[in-house]
């Protein structure tokens, strides 16, 4: 293998250890340490779970953009419900229905009536975001509404010991964000499905004369994103004990961001989702070091954005050298 | 396309000038059925071609073209306008033009070049003067080995078993049309390009809505409503445009390979095995002669031919009973045309029936048992091929009258 085939292939990962000896260079004393890293997985949690299932439709070469209003409305449908005095199961139960039957509607529009996915996701993202409003009344539902049990489940964790005398645990949040993880990767990787999406993002056209589904199959991959977003969406509500119409408004660009930046560790430039965990690391660990530097937080995103590119733009640029 | 649009006052594209220069373009091609104003969408591929075609040779008055560069420019075109397109470049090179032509197209290259290079696995092999090279010299220089006959021998004659009964099907443009085909039988369908010949394949394969008709598949009644039906009846599909109806390019071939087979090739029908897969792969992949460095290689890096191979490696990934053939062997060397030709008939060895759709006449008559003429959406009659002259079948394909003896 020479140096251009290794660039090529482990360009991105090597970016993303540079980044991290730039951090623990710079601030030796709180960066590599485990609670700021267990920190970092919390903070990250409902990203890596909206990625994974970002990751789902854009493997057949579609997109999702109504993933963060999505998330919102679950967050206020369970609000709501428990402001009206639901047990948490159920609230729960309705807002996780209610993200897989609005992926099922984008399913539908994209696949049975055709409509590009840009198009109709991003309708999508208005009417759910304007439902989120509506039902909320465009205010944030907390307090007392909010109960105890659901806030103190991303405040709990399991302990892993002490260090320096601190109690140190895993947080359930990122419990979950590596489950969804799991069950993603063995969807995409290890079942019949997830090779049948891959074929559908290699060609659709062959796939569907090859016996594919595909209808279904979009249909199908639509509605766990929209599950994905709602589970976010919930776990947000949980971490900051309350429901807010426009809470989960960052989530679809860094999802999308992070899809991208694992794509370009990929030969064929096709998603995988241990190559989005690591874009949502890059992404999570620049926001992380950046903001204990005391970087403003404009400037932030001026540097997010950039390194975005620039991954993108070296990768499509070495598969060109290479034609 | 790229060109300076006139202009009217300076601004204003003048759609005048700008569709009778188009028209003068196809008509030089001796074109007069294609309004210049018509989308490219709708057009049939051979009408596409012929368009792109005539772009080339509307040059800039002031600086017209010297040197042509046409690739398989006559893969999607029948022969008379193939004939048409060779007057155009005889025209030119008569005006003191060049022309580069490519094509694994040997007649062609026989009657229209001057001079051939030959190449293969991406080397050059020889050059020479067409006046002082015969048709199996190029043969033998192309396959890197002695030409034999182009078409593998016959087997036993087919058994008296019908495979398939058409019953009046009708869809799209197909107009209501009824054959049957037996075990072990090829059965061509000729005809200009447009006949139906798609449509009928497709419609059999479920990628066309049914308007009517019925059909028996080994005695029961088949009724295709969509290709993964198709698949499950036993009827197997080879698409006319490899590239972008028959493979995925970016995949290892043998997700290509196992594809239309995933259920079988998986445990329970939903976990994957990928040794387990890439095993069979690999043993369909020799079935076929397919060269490859491995089931791994991706689809994309593989030669024409040998993606071919794959197409046909999956076809047969579930023993068919019925194998649908659009063009099998468009754009595929004369070594890898041979390995085909003789998958085909190993197949029909074994029982298997063969609808082959080509627009190749001596690939039809070599190959076929009886041959299907297509006309206007319909098949106008069926004859033997055996002993069938290549001027006759054209004359049919036309709705001409044999010449007398």
């Amino acid at each position: 293998m020479n140096i251009a085939t290794l660039l090529r292939r482990y360009g991105t990962l090597i970016g993303f250890a540079l980044i991290l000896g730039f951090f623990w260079f710079n601030l030796p004393d709180s960066f590599m340490t485990a609670r700021n890293w267990l920190n970092i997985t919390q903070q990250l949690s409902m990203l890596t779970v909206v990625a994974s299932g970002m990751t789902i439709v854009m493997v057949m070469g579609d997109f999702d953009l109504s993933v963060g209003s999505a998330a919102s409305l679950s967050g206020i449908v369970a609000g709501v419900l428990f402001a009206a005095g639901y047990p948490i199961w159920a609230a729960v139960g309705v807002a996780l229905l209610g993200g897989l039957v609005g992926g099922a509607i984008n399913g539908v529009l994209v696949s049975f009536i055709g409509i590009l996915p840009f198009v109709a996701t991003l309708a999508m993202l208005t009417i759910l975001s304007g439902a989120a409003f509506v039902l909320s009344g465009g205010k944030t539902i907390s307090g007392a509404a909010i109960p105890a049990d659901f806030s103190n489940f991303a405040r709990g964790g399991i302990p892993l010991g002490e260090i320096g005398g601190l109690a140190v645990m895993l947080p359930n949040l990122t419990i979950v964000a590596l489950a969804v993880v799991f069950a993603v990767w063995v969807l995409l990787e290890q079942t019949t499905f997830g090779r049948r999406l891959y074929a559908i993002g290699g060609n659709v056209e062959a796939a569907y004369l090859s016996g594919v589904a595909v209808r279904r199959l979009k249909l199908i991959a639509f509605s766990l994103t929209g599950l994905s977003a709602a589970g976010a969406g919930l776990m947000y509500a949980s971490r900051v004990a309350s429901a807010n119409p426009t809470q989960g408004s960052g989530l679809m660009l860094n999802a999308i961001a992070a899809v991208f930046l694992g794509m370009t560790m990929s030969e064929q430039g096709v998603p995988r989702i241990l190559a989005t965990v690591i874009g949502v690391l890059i992404l999570g660990v620049l926001d992380n070091g950046l903001t204990q530097m005391s970087v403003d937080s404009y400037i932030r995103q001026v540097l997010v954005g950039a390194i975005i590119l620039l991954a993108v733009a070296a990768s499509s640029f070495s598969k060109r050298l290479r034609r | 396309m790229g060109r300076r649009y006139p202009l009217r006052g300076g601004v204003l594209v003048n759609w005048r000038t700008l569709n009778a220069t188009a028209r003068e373009a196809l008509e030089k091609l001796g074109i007069t059925h294609i309004d210049p104003r018509q989308k490219m969408a709708r057009l049939s591929p051979g009408d596409q071609m012929l368009v792109r075609i005539s772009s080339a040779f509307l040059s800039e008055p002031d600086a017209p073209a010297r040197l042509y560069v046409m690739d398989e420019p006559t893969a999607a075109l029948t022969r008379d306008e193939s004939e048409r397109l060779f007057r155009v470049l005889r025209q030119i090179r008569a005006d003191g033009g060049s022309v580069l032509y490519v094509s694994h197209r040997l007649d062609e290259v026989m009657a229209l070049c001057d001079r051939a290079t030959v190449m293969r696995d991406g080397a050059t092999i020889d050059t020479g003067r067409m006046a002082d090279i015969t048709h199996d010299d190029l043969v033998a220089l192309m396959i890197g080995r002695k030409a034999g006959e182009a078409y593998p021998a016959p087997g036993t004659a087919p058994t008296s078993a019908l495979a398939l009964e058409v019953r009046g099907l009708a869809a799209g443009r197909l107009q209501p049309t009824s054959f049957e085909l037996k075990r072990g039988e090829i059965l061509g369908i000729a005809g200009l390009s447009g006949a139906g010949q798609r449509e009928l394949v497709r419609a059999l394969f479920g990628d066309l809505p049914l308007r009517g008709g019925s059909a028996l598949l080994d005695g029961k009644p088949y009724r295709p409503f969509s290709p993964a039906a198709a698949w499950k009846a036993g009827v197997a599909y080879v698409p006319r445009e490899r590239r972008s109806e028959g493979l995925m390019l970016s995949r290892p071939i043998f997700e290509n390979i196992t594809l239309a087979q995933l259920k079988r090739q998986s445990l329970g029908g939903s976990f994957l095995t990928p040794r387990a897969e890439q095993r069979f792969a690999t043993s369909l992949g020799a079935d076929v002669r397919l060269r490859s460095t491995g089931p791994r290689q991706l689809a994309g890096q593989l030669s024409g031919g040998n993606q071919q191979k794959v197409v046909f490696a999956k076809a047969l990934s579930g023993n068919p009973k019925l194998l649908l053939l659009d063009e099998p062997t468009r754009g595929v060397d004369v070594g890898a045309k041979f390995d085909i030709y003789t998958i085909i008939r190993d197949m029909t060895q074994k029982g298997m029936a063969v609808i082959l759709v080509s627009s190749d006449l001596p690939e039809l008559i070599g190959m076929c048992d009886r041959i299907a003429v297509m006309r206007d959406g319909a098949i106008a009659e069926i004859v033997t091929a055996e002993g069938l002259g290549e001027d006759d079948l054209l004359n049919r394909c036309y709705g001409r009258a044999p010449l007398a003896a």
